[in-house]
């Protein structure tokens, strides 16, 4: 993953992969009945895109160097305090 | 064959290095060097998520529909992979606002609301019911199954007298148990150090016993997972197995994964050892891999466990739930089977642990205080010490949740695979979801929605879930699931309103969430939030604006000054009161405070500390908050809060009567406050006037200086006048220097009075013999009249003297010309002694004679040229007068000019004589 | 040709020593001592600078920048506003009515002087000497 500090857009596009795969249709594609190498399709599928998804966050949570826990907070930021009055 | 006591010998064994553990980690805690303060051990305690349902129960649902086990592990992985918009934030609101439960959370949010905690504290316990009631159950099933296998049929024992007595007293010695970890003492930041170190030790117990088991399935029995897959695959049977999808269709795949993504987040024990338990938010970032790394492991041999139960038990005789101790059983691996044992013994101990600690304090903190509080039992103001009966509290409601499990396995788990029993609680715990997510995203979730919407939710649930359990094991009778309640068909429990086709989980869900959501969102757009509500909903949704650039508790320094914080602590404790306070704190701290100091972090915890008593903590956070970024809450604003506030701790009669007081001193105070704002137009204005006052001479010194250095060919005629004017000016200067300070210090109450009996005659003798030389050299006539025998006065003689002198210098200032004529009268009157100083001059008009004693007043007509005056003399007249307990006017006099007058007292001895 | 100057002030003191330093400076200068004798003084004859107090007698400064900038005749007369007032208010307020320079008392005199020939465009030989 490029470090190109958009962390946020990281975590949600992984999230959508997440949901993507363990969701049908996705994983309709991959849920059948069958043997490769010796192990059933959705078995493999479904421990492989969860191996893949950890790897992803344990690199995205990784600390960088002189960074602060989140630089919050473009996307849930509430409205002024003086408009509400 | 293993005997009771040696399986009951190594349980008690466990139980006991478990304690040593705990013990051992408070211990750590108390010396500074805390085990729970690591990212691992912190890892390891989220995984109390895996209780007896993983570690038994996943392999039973394995072998009963395949890959269904794989969604409860899935969806918190999903949620993990949002650890910064989701855990980050509710850990830092938590810490903030000192929440200590899902139940504190949720009524925190809300404008603190009792009614809402209270309910949050119900929901979780009946919800929780079930999820100990599986716990209850698979140890009581493996210790019987361990015992006798296989002479009694495992699954059927139940009946049994002796089943009975072992879940009760399971029940009760886990009771014991987490009565002894959770409430040895009350820790008001409930961390319990010990307790996560104990549990993460559990995991670790669980995971090894879980992969010993799954390691000897597939390498023991057979030759690796290929040889098993391959041969689990050659049975049509099993093929079912092998896929998610069967016959069932992805309904309950999706409904699992939604419904364990809201779990992960809203189970009570979770939320306790996720986020109240948490010390470091860095640790997370450890967790948020390492957390689904452990999931994705402990479910690696799930599958080939339950196709090897399968192949094994074809006629299906063998309960799949306890596959992972009856194929050790039956292959004759005793030492593994007693291992596997305790690994289920600590998923199911680690879970009923902090669920009953994270319970008992939601129940005692948000239900049962509260209501002792209302009804007036429980005097927390008076002192006293209630930290015992908190724990008598604590430790009952342990013993009433652990009994409530109880009840439940006997009413409705028996007939129930664990699975099936957790999810009924997976359901319960996702009606927080909604109030808590929308809580800490959207500022405008208001309360009533919150309630409303958790309360239907919560109805959906017992109706859609709960009674149906009750029914199907005989407690209710079955036609309540077959015809609805009444025969009516729309209200059966299972297909409501006519909703079929979906499986119960997925159709309770559907409903609950239906209602919940709906009426939380709708009537949170149709209500008005209060202040209180809104402020801290702005606190929860923008905690990382509120916190940023500093940790912990701590508030900014150097941004607010004492008078700030005086203000706004008198605001709502009285001025008298916040005035004693500060001077107490700084008496304490032995430092003087001056207004204009910058206040420190110490001064403003105490200034909120002492809001806190009016106003409760969290408000009071907000507000010392506020004035801290400047925001200074307007007084319309603080005005609703206190209403707000009162409303909020309405059970407390005391402050009832106070918000009365409140009302009155806000009303006081918005009234001081605009008279505030005029006294500060004022001092602006003289603040400017003094300024002008003081450049005017200093110009022409300079101007003169420079001219004269500029020019050394000035004449010597011209160069002594400019050296003259240099030398007056700088007198005007002193002068008026003098008489501000003069002034500033009488106003202050610091002029030092020397006050005596004086004779006054002799003083205005005295006084126009100094005067004489001004008089002569101004051409005027002086007329005195002074009567004898004039009572002694009692003041300070050179005040004195100094009104005189400005009064007579300036009546022969604007006296008329050429013949000035000044009149000097001495009188008694009723009120003490007059003296009328009087001149033929233009008089002043009575438009301005109230305001000709102001500073810096001059009448319209006079230029600033005129006199030298420095425009304080009368000021400082009547501040002396004032003093002396006189007054001072102006009128029109006999000679046609002005008549300045003043009173003062005669001495008591005077009268007494 | 000697250029004239009008110098608005009440204060005796300043009075004088300005009209000592616009003398030296080869300046012909009138005097007046209120507001409304300045309006007066410049009708009556347009100078080409007048040193304008704000804090007079009668009309103060502020109107009388405005009736002398809104009178056509005198369309070339600069105006610099000296004042014992410092607030940013006074220096906005009095540029806004049309004023050409602000200086706050104390002034320095050379200063004074060099602001006057630059506003009337004369070289500053002379206080470069200085």
């Amino acid at each position: 993953m490029k470090r190109t500090g958009r962390k946020k857009e990281w975590s949600i596009t992984l999230f959508c992969f997440g949901l993507l795969a363990f969701f049908p249709p996705i994983l309709e594609l991959f849920d059948r009945p069958l043997l490769v190498g010796g192990f059933p399709l959705s078995y493999l599928f479904l421990f492989g895109v969860w191996a893949i998804i950890i790897l992803a966050v344990a690199i995205s949570a990784k600390k960088r160097r002189g960074m602060v826990i989140p630089d919050q907070d473009g996307v849930t930021a509430g409205p002024d305090r003086s408009g509400e009055s | 064959m293993v005997t009771t006591w040696l399986v009951v010998g190594v349980s008690f064994a466990y139980l006991g290095l478990l304690f040593a553990i705990a013990f051992y980690g408070d211990k750590r805690a108390e010396m500074g060097g805390s085990l729970a303060a690591n990212p691992y051990i912190y890892t390891l305690s989220i995984a109390v998520f895996c209780t007896s349902w993983t570690f038994y129960g996943s392999v039973g649902l394995a072998a009963q529909s395949g890959l269904d086990f794989l969604p409860i592990y899935l969806g918190p992985t999903l949620v993990f992979i949002l650890w910064s918009f989701i855990w980050i934030k509710i850990i830092r609101i938590c810490k903030v606002n000192r929440i200590t439960s899902i139940a504190d959370f949720i009524s925190a949010r809300y404008g603190k609301s009792t009614a809402l905690g209270g309910l949050v504290a119900i929901i979780a316990v009946l919800g929780t019911m079930p999820y100990i009631s599986l716990q209850l159950k698979s140890i009581a099933t493996s210790f019987t199954l361990l015992l006798n296998y296989p002479s009694v049929a495992p699954g059927l024992e139940a009946g049994g007298p002796f089943a009975f007595d072992t879940t009760l007293v399971v029940a009760l010695a886990l009771a014991v148990f987490a009565i002894l970890f959770g409430t040895r003492h009350i820790d008001p930041s409930e961390h319990h150090d010990g307790m996560v170190a104990a549990i993460a030790f559990e995991s670790v117990v669980k995971l090894c016993a879980f992969l010993a088991v799954g390691l000897f399935v597939t390498y023991g029995i057979h030759n690796g997972f290929t040889d098993l897959f391959e041969k689990a695959a050659a049975i049509p049977e099993l093929s079912q197995n092998l896929v998610v999808g069967g016959e069932g269709g992805y309904g309950r795949w999706i409904t699992m994964i939604l419904l364990s993504m809201a779990a992960i987040i809203c189970l009570p024990r979770q939320f306790h050892i996720t986020v109240v338990e948490n010390v470091d938010e860095s640790h997370m970032r450890k967790a948020v891999w390492l957390f689904p790394l452990y999931l994705l492991v402990i479910n690696i041999f799930v599958l080939p466990i339950a196709l090897s139960g399968k192949m094994l038990f074809s006629g299906g005789q063998a309960d799949a739930d306890m596959f992972v101790l009856t194929l050790p059983i039956v292959h004759d691996q005793m030492a593994l089977a007693l291992f596997a044992f305790i690994g289920g013994l600590s998923a199911a101990t680690s879970m009923v642990i902090v669920a009953a600690i994270a319970l008992s304090t939601m129940v005692c903190n948000n239900l049962v205080m509260p209501l002792l509080i209302h009804r007036g039992r429980v005097h927390v103001r008076e002192g006293g010490d209630v930290s015992r009966l908190l724990l008598i509290i604590r430790r009952t409601s342990i013993l009433l949740i652990m009994l409530l499990g109880y009840g439940y396995f006997r009413i409705a788990s028996e007939s129930y695979s664990l699975v099936t029993i957790g999810l009924v609680s997976f359901a319960a715990a996702a009606q927080f979801a909604p109030a808590i997510i929308g809580g800490i995203f959207w500022t405008g979730a208001a309360r009533r929605g919150a309630m409303v919407g958790l309360a239907l939710g919560f109805l959906a649930w017992c109706y859609t879930l709960l009674l149906p359990s009750f029914a199907q094991s005989g407690w209710l009778p079955i036609s309540f699931i077959e015809q609805g309640p009444w025969e009516i068909g729309l209200l059966k429990p299972y297909a409501l309103f006519g909703l079929e086709g979906f499986d119960q989980l997925s159709h309770a869900l559907f409903w609950s969430m239906l209602l919940n959501i709906g009426s939380y969102v709708i009537i949170s757009l149709l209500t008005h939030q209060s202040p209180l509500e809104r402020i801290q909903g702005t606190l929860f949704v923008d905690v990382f604006k509120h916190t940023e650039g500093r940790t912990g508790s701590h508030y900014w320094e150097g941004t607010v000054t004492v008078a700030d914080l005086e203000e706004l602590v008198s605001r709502f404790v009285g001025s008298a009161r916040a005035q004693k306070a500060f001077e107490e704190f700084a008496r304490r701290n032995d430092t003087v405070f001056k207004r204009g100091q910058v206040a420190d972090s110490g001064l403003m915890n105490y200034a909120e500390k002492l809001l806190a008593g009016a106003i409760g903590s969290a408000t009071a956070r907000v507000m010392i908050g506020s004035i801290v970024k400047g925001e200074i809450v307007g007084i319309d604003e603080v005005y609703r809060i206190i209403d707000e506030t009162s409303q909020a701790i309405e059970y407390s009669k005391k402050l009832e009567q106070k918000s009365i007081e409140l009302e009155d001193t806000t009303r006081q105070l918005q009234r001081a406050n605009d008279r505030l704002k005029e006294l500060d137009a004022l001092k602006d204005d003289f603040l400017s006037t003094i300024s002008h006052e003081l450049r005017t001479p200093l110009t022409s010194i300079r101007a003169f200086s420079e001219i004269l250095s500029d020019n050394p060919n000035v004449p010597d005629e011209e160069r002594h006048h400019f050296l003259s004017v240099i030398a007056k000016d700088s007198e005007r200067l002193t002068r008026l220097i003098d008489q501000i300070l003069d002034l500033a210090k009488m106003e202050a109450g610091r002029m030092q009075w020397t006050v005596e009996d004086v004779d006054p005659a002799i003083v205005v003798r005295d006084t126009m013999t100094l005067m004489d030389g001004l008089l002569q050299d101004k051409n005027v006539d002086l007329i005195l009249d002074l009567p004898e025998n004039l009572p002694m006065v009692r003041v300070d003689r050179d005040k004195f003297m100094q009104v005189l002198i400005n009064l007579v210098s300036n009546a022969v200032k604007f006296c008329g010309q050429p013949e000035g004529r000044i009149a000097v009268t001495l009188a008694v009157v009723e009120t003490g002694l007059q003296v009328t100083v009087q001149d033929n001059g233009k008089g002043v008009p009575a438009a301005n004679r109230d305001r000709i004693f102001d500073k810096f007043h001059r009448s319209p007509g006079e230029s600033n040229k005129a006199p030298h005056g420095t425009g304080l003399g009368l000021a400082i007249c009547r501040q002396i007068i004032t003093f002396f307990g006189g007054r001072i006017w102006v009128e029109e006099g006999d000679l046609g000019g002005a008549a300045f007058s003043f009173s003062i007292p005669v001495s008591r001895n005077e009268m007494a004589a | 040709m000697s250029h004239s100057v009008l110098v608005v002030e009440d204060e005796p003191n300043i009075v004088l020593s300005l009209q000592f330093i616009m003398k030296q400076a080869g300046f012909a200068v009138r005097v007046a001592e209120d507001g409304d004798k300045a309006v007066r003084e410049v009708t009556r004859k347009v100078p080409d600078i007048v040193l304008l107090d704000i804090m007079l007698p009668k009309t103060d400064g502020f109107t009388v920048c405005e009736t002398i900038k809104s009178d056509p005749r005198c369309k070339k007369v600069k105006i610099i506003m000296l004042s014992a007032k410092s607030r940013d208010a006074d220096r906005e307020k009095a540029l806004a009515l049309g004023a050409d320079d602000f200086i706050t008392k104390p002034f320095s005199t050379r200063e004074l002087g060099d602001r006057v020939r630059q506003l009337l465009g004369l070289t500053t030989d002379s206080a470069q000497a200085s």
